[in-house]
Parts: structure tokens; C-alpha cells; sequence
């Protein structure tokens, strides 16, 4: 067998379903040339019965096709033996449409129009998590009350975040931003320091908007901790010495930062802890 | 402006006189000395680029015989030599030779445009109809910068846009006259898809109305929205149709790197 076909055998699969010829040669083109073997579908019955013959290893999914819709398709595959991982390519889909593809198992979605880059970026993540990690579970998908149990995983960070950027496309974008790095550092920490990144422990996600607020809740499955416990973070230093966690990093040989959780402050408008400190609400007022 | 423009390499003429036809000037290309100095009995230029080594009749021939036909008719037209021998010497020679400026290859378009809005403050410009630019969100490098820099890829890319799109187009006019709701938000949408891809933000918005409102049912400004969207579309066709020459017109070398810079034929001494 030559060479180049024994490279070929080992790549990733990634089947790209979408019904614009223009979408799958992008898609297609940028990720041959990182080395994946590509398949393409224009509809949803088309990749059905692709999916159904090959075992691929991700699958990108246009949700509006002819035929069988993304979401067809979804449901289709409910109860496979083999669920390949699936990545949505969304553009402008309703809160509705976004839900119900995550209660379809979706990996991650990915906004158009996108770039190389970032096409590559979210491919990459899809393949290098672990196929056994246990799924996201919606256990609300109403548009103002949307809620999750996540594994206590890295990779879930971006997965989740993904999701709800899309429900907030509204929002203006410094408001994104800043409700975004909040979000993220929370959530890290929540799977860092409560999860102790075991994948099998999760954190429980809140996300709820009304027309004057947003707010987010997450509830890690940690003991919690005390504030003066932590002296290694910039959010428990006396107002006289705004350094002094530095020197309890020092003794502690922890890299430079702990400002994580001093900045998330800033960044919202509200952040409250219950009194073990595995809850955590954070609030933005619109 | 008007601008004759000889060159011996097709594919430097051909993306120099579209680069050049799209900042709205009028440019006649020609192969050689001798078809500049032809061109010009026939037709008054205001500023004429001429490359330094071409068969048959030399840049610095032509130009000699260009001043000596001026010289009898009392005129005076702006000569710009191109050319690929890049040191000061060269470049008061030529001066010597006759020519007005001198541009060193390979040169960018900013580089040209520079010398010909020199050009055109020292001499009274014949009018010509300017030719607006299209306008489209996004020039070639961005589009490139968006798919990693593959020219070959871009360029297919628009190839198939250009040979899915006016059968879309064609489709949801039907889908107009129909009144099918469903079929105009589900062509929207496909379009919008590709239009987003190429950037072009304009022809997505009216897309995306299209969209909403085939999905509302609410036919009522559908026929004027699609209006808009046929006539942005248009103009984007028109622009990407110009990359892909543009893309096509490049040497093989220079295929992979996403650059608008124009090179030259490497120096023949």
C-alpha cells in the first residue's frame, strides 16, 4: 500500500453536509490541506446514508438543507451505535433551532460565516477530546431559561460558550465581551478547583435573561471554600496592598496571575456566592 | 485618466490594466514598443507606461520616437518607464532618454498610483467617463486572509458561486411569482450562506431579510428586497469575477502567497 494512502487511513474523517457548493469547497479545501480526508454531503439523506455506511470521526452540519433538514438528521441518529461527533455550522438560526440541536447531541457549533482559523481551532478541540467523555445534558432549552449539566472537562469550556454566544447575539458586543471573560473564568474555575476536572463530576450551568438583565448561575460539585483560604487570588487583598497575593503565589510556587477572579468582578455587574462557595451567580444589567 | 500602457508579459499587462481600470482610469494595452507608438497616432493618452526591455521596439526606442513625434506636434505626453534595472543610474538615465518617471519592478499598484497623481497635476487630463469602483465589503486579501491564503482555492470558490448563484437568482424570482413562502426563506438562506462567505455584508442583509420575511409569510416588500439583493449581487459577481483574473493572471510562483504585490519579469542583464 503506498504511503500517502496509509497517511490517508489514519487521518480523521470529517463528513461536511451542507447544501452551498461554495460552503462545502471552502470547508473542504481548508481542511485537506491540514491533512483530513474529507467527505462531502449536500443534504441531509445524503448524509444519513453516508453516516450509515462509513464511520466517521466528526461530522460539520449545515442545519437549513433540502430533503432532511440538520435537525432531521439529528433525530435520525438518536440511538445510533456509532454517533459520529457533530459540529453545527449555524448562521442566524433561532433560539429554538440552537436548542434543540444541542438536545441532539451536538459537539459544538460554529458560527458563519467562519474563518480557517478558527474552522481549524474548533475541529482540532472536537477530535482531540475524548470520544468517551460524557455528554452535555440540556436539562432546560427554553429560550430565556436555558440549562445544562456539563462534565468537569476543559474542552466543555469552549463547547458551551459557543452555544450560548449564539443566544446572545443581541447583546451589544462590548456587553458579549465582558459577560463572556466572566462567564469562562467561573466556569474554569467551577470545573477547575470544584470538578477537579474529573469528567465523570459536573457543574451545573443557569443561564437566564429577562428584558433587563442576564444572569448566570453555576453550581460545581466542590466542597466550596472559604475566601481567606485562597490568598493566592488578587480578590483578597486588603485595599492598602493590591499585590499581596502575589507573595502567597511565591510560597505556593504558582505561576504569576489570580486575577481572575478580581477582574470577573469588574466585569459584571453582580457576583454572589452562597455560603459554601460552590454557587456562584453572576448578573449583567441590560 | 487615459493611459497606454506596453508590456511584453501578458500577465503583468493583464493585472495591471485591471488593477488600473479599477481605480477608474481608461487604459489601452499593447504588446511592444512599436504597437505604443502606433496606438498613439491613432489616440491621445495622458500618461503612457512603457516597459524598458519589450521585442521588437525597446521602451527607451519608443519613447525616443514619441518625443520626436512631439517635437513636430508641439505636444507633450507623460512617459513612465517600467523597468526591472532598479539603480539610481538607470534611473537618471532613463530620465535622460526622455521618460517623465521611472518605476522599478516589481512595483505595487500604490507605487504606480503615486506617479500618475503626480502625472495628472502637471498635465490637463483628456476627460474620460470615470468608471466608479464597485463597491464590495471585502478586497481579495481578505478573502484570501479568511482560507488560509489558497488562491487556487478562492478562485474555485468563486467559480462555483458564479455558476450556483444566477440559478438561485432564477429560482427565487419564481419563488417570488409563486408566492411560496417557504422556497423564498430556504433560497434566502442558501444565499446568504455564500454571500457570507465572500463578505459581502450588504447583499446579506438584504438576504437575510428576504429570509424573515419569507419565513413570516410576509410577502409584501419581498419583491423590492429581492431588487436590492439581485442588484448587490451583481456588483459582487462583477468584483469576484475580476479576482479570479486577478488570481489567474499571476504567475505560478506567487500562487500561494496572499499578496496584491505585482511582480516583474527578473532582470535580463
Amino acid at each position: 500500500m503506498p504511503i500517502s494512502t496509509m497517511r490517508s487511513l489514519c487521518m480523521p474523517h470529517i463528513l461536511v453536509t451542507d447544501d452551498d457548493a461554495t460552503t462545502r469547497q471552502m470547508v473542504r479545501g481548508i481542511l485537506k490541506k491540514h491533512g483530513y480526508t474529507v467527505s462531502t454531503a449536500s443534504d441531509g439523506v445524503a448524509a444519513l446514508k453516508a453516516i450509515r455506511k462509513k464511520k466517521f470521526d466528526l461530522v460539520l452540519l449545515d442545519i437549513w438543507m433540502p430533503k432532511m433538514t440538520g435537525l432531521g438528521l439529528l433525530g435520525s441518529l438518536t440511538g445510533e451505535a456509532h454517533m459520529p461527533k457533530i459540529i453545527v455550522m449555524t448562521s442566524d438560526n433561532t433560539p429554538e433551532t440552537l436548542l434543540n440541536a444541542l438536545r441532539g447531541r451536538v459537539y459544538q457549533f460554529l458560527s458563519k460565516p467562519f474563518d480557517a482559523e478558527s474552522l481549524h481551532a474548533v475541529v482540532e478541540n472536537a477530535l482531540s477530546t475524548h470520544p468517551a467523555t460524557p455528554p452535555i445534558e440540556v436539562l432546560s432549552a427554553k429560550p430565556h431559561w436555558v440549562e445544562l449539566l456539563v462534565p468537569c472537562e476543559r474542552s466543555v469550556v469552549n463547547r458551551v460558550q459557543s452555544f450560548l454566544n449564539l443566544l446572545e447575539t443581541d447583546l451589544p458586543p462590548d456587553v458579549m465581551e465582558k459577560v463572556g471573560y466572566a462567564f469562562r473564568e467561573l466556569l474554569n474555575n467551577a470545573i477547575e478547583w470544584g470538578g477537579h476536572l474529573d469528567p465523570n463530576l459536573k457543574v451545573r450551568i443557569s443561564y437566564i435573561r429577562t428584558n433587563k438583565m442576564l444572569m448566570y448561575r453555576m453550581d460545581d460539585p466542590g466542597p466550596g471554600f472559604k475566601l481567606e483560604e485562597i490568598k493566592h487570588a488578587a480578590i483578597n487583598n486588603p485595599d492598602d496592598d493590591p499585590l499581596a497575593h502575589e507573595q502567597a503565589r511565591e510560597e505556593k510556587g504558582l505561576r504569576p496571575g489570580g486575577l481572575g477572579l478580581l477582574l470577573t468582578k469588574q466585569m459584571v455587574d453582580e457576583l454572589v456566592y452562597n455560603e459554601a462557595r460552590n454557587e456562584v451567580v453572576l448578573i449583567k444589567y441590560l | 485618466m487615459r493611459i497606454l500602457f506596453a508590456d511584453d508579459q501578458e500577465d503583468i499587462r493583464t493585472l495591471t490594466t485591471y488593477q488600473l481600470e479599477r481605480s477608474g482610469h481608461h487604459v489601452h494595452a499593447v504588446c511592444n514598443g512599436r504597437e505604443a507608438v502606433s496606438a498613439l497616432l491613432q489616440e491621445h493618452f495622458d500618461a503612457i507606461l512603457l516597459d524598458e526591455e519589450m521585442p521588437e521596439m525597446s521602451g527607451v526606442q519608443a519613447a525616443h520616437s514619441i518625443r520626436e513625434n512631439e517635437a513636430r506636434a508641439g505636444s507633450h505626453a507623460f512617459l513612465i518607464a517600467l523597468t526591472g534595472n532598479n539603480s539610481e543610474d538607470d534611473k537618471a538615465r532613463l530620465r535622460r532618454e526622455g521618460f517623465d518617471a521611472v518605476l522599478g519592478k516589481p512595483f505595487r499598484l500604490e507605487g504606480l498610483t503615486a506617479i500618475l497623481d503626480a502625472a495628472s497635476s502637471t498635465i490637463p487630463l483628456t476627460s474620460v467617463p470615470k468608471k466608479p469602483p464597485a463597491t464590495i465589503s471585502a478586497g481579495i486579501d481578505d478573502l484570501l486572509g479568511r482560507i488560509g491564503g489558497d488562491k487556487k482555492l478562492l478562485s474555485k470558490m468563486i467559480r462555483t458561486f458564479l455558476h450556483d448563484t444566477p440559478k438561485r437568482i432564477a429560482a427565487l424570482q419564481k419563488a417570488l411569482q409563486r408566492k411560496d413562502a417557504d422556497e423564498i426563506a430556504s433560497l434566502a438562506h442558501a444565499l446568504k450562506g455564500s454571500l457570507g462567505i465572500f463578505l459581502a455584508q450588504h447583499a446579506c442583509d438584504r438576504a437575510r431579510e428576504l429570509e424573515q420575511l419569507g419565513r413570516k409569510s410576509e410577502l409584501g416588500g419581498a419583491t423590492a428586497v429581492y431588487a436590492a439583493l439581485k442588484e448587490e449581487i451583481a456588483k459582487l459577481e462583477e468584483n469576484l469575477r475580476g479576482y479570479v483574473k486577478e488570481i489567474e493572471a499571476q504567475p505560478r510562483s506567487t500562487v500561494s502567497k496572499p499578496t496584491k504585490r505585482l511582480t516583474g519579469k527578473r532582470k535580463k542583464r
